[in-house]
């Protein structure tokens, strides 16, 4: 039997509005390299300065994965050579990194070491042709963090909730988007392969430039079954660099563009050590919103949610923020939470659309429908056709109930209604003198209708008996 | 040749227009081209702006005590729309976008910018031999090298051909060039002049200063220069404060660091000696003090002067900007083919004993011992810098070095022996015309003062000048 | 005493091609220069006494400012490609 063991290293852009070193903006998709200036393209004589909010995003980050915060930290260059990287060298941090030991705990109980979290500058972006590569420097100089886990993995499960978990807590700090599509979050994967019961790990590899949470834990499947039978056949593991191929679900040698350079890192003599102030770790320790997995444990054990629902509610600040509202409104949270599950995650499927919950939406007008819907003032086809459009629209309960949808018909409007439907079904009308009672639900179905289901069935089948035996 | 105040309250009575002062230096520029001081003239754009300037002076409205003055700067400075080479095929059609710090400041008072300055390729070396085109010849002797890296702005600033310069200083690169050709050279304290929009060399050590005929227009230079710029993040909250007008030094104590007078020309030992002589007849109190680890400085200080040129020289690929290689059939080596095409040797030779020091298995016996001395070298100087207020010393222990003397690479290095440990301090530091030797050749005395006293420094300096005229005097003849 | 090839191998570390004419010069005058940065071992370094510099950086704000132009940005490359810097497969 063999163990499989699984380190992490996550980069995740920081969501500041300039570039860690220039006050360039980072806002993505626009012109290649109309988001430059002569520090993030290393123009001679260009020199980096220290963004205040990098900082303040990175403590809180680390503040929020459970990790120390290094008062003093030191920028440093680590060189090499390559077309996306426009000063020869990238600015990070190696001896001292900003944040060390924290830790994420996942839901069976695991818990993931982090060794370190550090500061850093984003590399330009390649586009290879057939005849040339292309280099967009936009993204040059765009703050990242990077996340370094221990060897904590045992499965790629536990991988991927890590990635969630991660990707949850730095979007409720409002720290970064995370956005695999737009590649705001990337990792890089090391696997070893061990036999069970040693106490050594396995020679591991790396798996560089994965894409998706699906393709990280597709990789380490894949090289997981890759070493396991090399070394079930007697091999031995090379530790080398792979890419990972998502059509074909395979790992191949990649010459990395690092390539065993000697990377000869020393302090960032533009810089100077990064200092903050215990106060100023406090203040930002106190900015920190309830995180996702501490609010789910309250929307389970103080709302009474069940688990599965809570956990995905949380997964977005907005739509936790929503629904609590909502709860809240409605005095019922139970109730709200059926309709957000029921509801709004069909119509926001994907993780951008979520992500993206209007903030202009409000838990409080759910909150007034679930209200009306409680007290029968409007029946559950109406609240659901209500609570679309809402969403969809953006509207209020007023707007969406308006005059004519009403909290019901009014009894005369009602009435009238009825007498038509009446007049207008003699068939159902004979079949029910003649005392079939069924009848009268066709004569209902056409209140129904008429009213786009907006009218109380029973006060319709009421209202016609009455016509109908008052005749 | 005039002071800047002189030049100035012509320009002011309107005697002279600045567009005959910079016509009268373009003349000058054209005539002495030999001398190969200047590696780009900016005639069209000097004389549109000496005319704004006579603009502005005709509305009695001159920007500054500058404004309208002809100056050169060293071609590592940064000027948008004006081709900055460093000196090296690697940037020999480099036009940047942007300007540096002290142009905007420089521009902004009303200098007029006759070109750019030959120096040393990427400011590496101390005779200006090295530069990729051509060198620079000392004025007061063609034999003789002006020195370097700033050798460019000396010789224009020694010669006539500018009113003042501005060059930079990593190990002694302003204040040897100075001493060679007789002018006088500030490097002022790490961190008071930003070095946004100079060419990278040595990080930590790098810092630009004014290179003027006299001592005393150091005074009107340093302060537009000084202050802090957001746009360089070692650069002091620190603006100027007036240069006091000296009568005497009297309680001044000078510290005479016997270290960096040992194994220099007798002709060097002599002049600055007579010096200290004048300085104690003005009133001061010299004393001899010492430095012990100076004996390590040099080797500490090409250690990590060439760990940080390697390094801010890795971005010269041919992608973004530069000279770029042809015939190539990867990025590998596109990259290497470019490189040691447009680096010259001496670049090349610095750019490898930089990697080597920082190279893993390397990095922690010299390039983390050498910063280690240097932080304890710090500690000496403060010491003894509580005990005497300045040290004075020779500024190299040599007057000249003759042209083509094919040194090697060590024994030029050897010559920085008193100019390297200022850099690794970061002290203030200036070069003041002190006589010459029995060659005629202008020997440099080196004033050194306490960090962030600049200005106490050239007073001390104008003083002395005032007292000795070498300034205005060539090898016993008069320049003017 | 440094050998040829080291200089072969620091001179990949540099990017930089070394022709065979030159090497023995680089490496007798990288020899002499290694030699003297070692002297540098011999040192005894004082214990320091001084505080760290623990004085707090001046960072900058997290505002936007107008980037250079694309033209201005691209205006030195050696080779524009229609707003991108480009390095060609063989030049």
């Amino acid at each position: 039997m063999y163990k499989l063991t699984v380190g992490l290293e996550t980069h995740c852009e920081l969501a500041t509005q300039t570039k860690i070193f220039c006050a360039c903006p980072t806002k993505f998709g626009a012109e290649p390299n109309s988001q430059c200036c002569p520090v993030c393209t290393g123009q001679p004589g260009s020199l980096p300065v220290l963004n205040a909010a990098v900082v303040d995003y990175a403590v809180k980050a680390g503040l929020a994965l459970g990790c120390e915060i290094n008062l003093r930290s030191v920028m440093e260059r680590k060189h090499y050579i390559y077309p996306d990287l426009a000063k020869g060298y990238q600015i990070s941090q190696y001896e001292l990194p900003l944040c060390h030991d924290g830790h994420v705990t996942l839901s069976n109980g695991h818990t993931i070491r982090i060794n370190r979290i550090h500061i850093e500058e984003d590399a330009g972006k390649l586009v290879h042709n057939w005849y040339d590569t292309q280099i967009d420097y936009n993204r040059a100089g765009v703050p990242l963090i990077e996340i370094v886990t221990e060897p904590d993995f045992h499965s790629a499960e536990d991988a991927v909730e890590y990635l969630e978990i991660v990707q949850m807590t730095l979007r409720s700090l409002g720290v970064a988007r995370c956005r695999t599509r737009e590649g705001s979050i990337r990792c890089d994967v090391n696997v070893s392969v061990a036999p069970e019961g040693s106490d050594e790990l396995g020679t591991r590899t790396e798996l560089k430039n994965l894409n998706s949470f699906s393709a990280v834990a597709d990789a380490i499947r894949y090289e997981y079954s890759r070493q396991k039978a090399l070394l079930e056949h007697g091999g031995r593991v090379v530790q080398e660099t792979l890419g990972f191929d998502e059509g074909s679900g395979r790992s191949f040698p990649q010459r990395d563009k690092e390539d065993a350079d000697d990377y000869r890192y020393f302090p960032e003599p533009d810089i100077l050590p990064v200092c903050v102030t215990s106060e100023r770790v406090e203040e930002l320790r106190a900015q920190i919103p309830e995180l996702p997995q501490a609010r789910k444990r309250r929307f389970v054990e103080q709302l009474g949610l069940p688990e599965a629902e809570a956990a995905q509610l949380v997964r977005h600040r907005r739509i936790a923020d929503y629904f609590e509202r909502a709860g809240e409104t409605a005095g019922d949270y139970a109730h709200a939470e059926r309709f957000v599950t029921a509801q709004l995650f069909q119509l926001f499927r994907t993780d951008d659309e979520r992500e993206d919950f209007p903030e202009t939406l409000r838990g409080e007008e759910l909150g007034r429908l679930l209200r009306l819907l409680d007290e029968g003032k409007i029946n559950s086809t109406v609240a659901k056709h209500a609570f679309a459009r809402m969403l969809s629209e953006g509207c209020t309960v007023e707007q969406v109930l308006s005059a004519e949808d009403a909290a019901g018909l009014d009894g005369g409007e009602l009435e009238a209604l009825c007498r038509k439907a009446v007049d207008d079904s003699p068939r159902a009308v004979a079949d029910y003198r003649a005392g079939k009672e069924k009848a009268l639900q066709a004569i209902v179905g056409a209140v129904m209708r008429a009213t786009h289901g907006r009218a109380d069935a029973s006060a319709a089948l009421a209202a016609i008996r009455k016509i109908l035996d008052e005749e | 040749m005039k002071k800047l105040s002189e030049l100035s309250a012509l320009l002011r009575g309107r005697e002279i227009s600045s567009v005959e002062l910079t016509r009268a230096y373009l003349d000058a520029i054209g005539e002495k081209k030999e001398l190969g001081a200047y590696l780009t003239v900016t005639a069209e754009s000097a004389l549109e702006a000496a005319r704004a300037a006579d603009a502005r002076y005709a509305k009695g409205e001159p920007l500054s005590a500058i404004d309208g003055i002809p100056c050169v700067l060293k071609d590592n400075i940064v000027t948008a729309g004006v081709k900055t080479s460093c000196a090296s095929r690697m940037l020999e059609n480099y036009v940047p976008f942007y300007d540096a710090f002290v142009w905007e400041r420089l521009r902004g008072a009303g200098a007029v910018l006759l070109g750019k300055g030959n120096m040393d390729e990427f400011a590496m070396g101390s005779t200006t031999e090295s530069s990729a085109f051509f060198p620079t010849r000392n004025p007061v002797n063609p034999d003789y090298v002006p020195g370097g890296s700033s050798g460019g702005v000396a010789a224009a600033v020694a010669a006539g051909l500018a009113a003042f310069g501005l060059g930079s200083d990593t190990g002694g690169s302003i204040r040897q060039p100075a001493s060679f050709c007789g002018v006088s050279g500030l490097k002022p304290s790490y961190g008071r002049v930003s070095r946004y929009g100079l060419v990278a060399y040595g990080s930590s050590l790098d810092q630009i200063g004014p290179m003027s005929r006299c001592a005393e227009d150091l005074a009107l230079l340093f302060p537009l220069l000084c202050g802090r710029d957001e746009r360089d993040m070692t650069s002091l909250e620190l603006p100027p404060r007036a240069v006091p007008a000296l009568e005497d030094l009297k309680g001044l104590r000078v510290g005479v660091p016997e270290e960096l007078y040992n194994n220099c020309e007798e002709g060097v030992t002599e002049a600055v000696r007579r010096a200290l002589d004048t300085l104690r007849a003005l009133g001061a109190e010299t004393v001899e003090v010492r430095i012990p680890l100076l004996d390590y400085s040099l080797p500490a200080y090409y250690i990590i002067a060439c760990a940080e040129a390697a390094s801010n020289l890795n971005r010269y690929d041919g992608i973004r900007y530069g000279a770029c290689a042809e015939g190539y059939h990867s990025f590998a080596q596109m990259v290497t083919k470019t490189r040691s095409e447009n680096f010259g040797s001496e670049v090349k030779r610095r750019i490898m004993l930089g990697n080597y020091v920082l190279s893993a298995g390397y990095f922690d016996a010299y390039y983390r011992k050498a910063q280690q001395l240097r932080a304890a070298l710090r500690q000496e100087f403060s010491r003894v810098l509580t005990e005497v207020d300045l040290l004075v010393s020779p500024v190299s222990p040599v007057a000249g070095l003759r042209f083509g003397a094919q040194m090697k690479p060590v024994e030029v290095y050897q010559t920085d022996i008193c100019t390297v440990p200022v850099n690794l301090t970061g002290l203030p530091a200036l070069s003041v015309p002190c006589g010459f030797d029995g060659k005629g050749l202008p020997v440099g005395m080196q004033l050194i003062g306490r960090h962030c006293r600049d200005e106490e420094l050239i007073a001390a300096a104008s003083l002395f000048e005032r007292a000795t005229n070498y300034a205005w005097v060539r090898g016993g003849e008069d320049r003017v | 005493m440094i050998t040829s090839e080291d200089v072969i191998k620091i001179a990949k570390l540099s990017m930089l091609e070394i022709g065979e004419d030159e090497l023995e010069s680089y490496r007798e005058e990288l020899d002499s220069i290694v030699a003297f940065a070692d002297t540098i071992a011999q040192a005894e370094i004082p214990a320091l006494t001084g505080e760290e510099d623990f004085s707090l950086p001046r960072y900058r704000e997290d505002t936007a400012r107008p980037s250079d132009t694309q033209e201005d940005v691209l205006r030195n490359a050696s080779n524009p490609d229609f707003g991108y810097f480009a390095v060609q497969k063989q030049g």
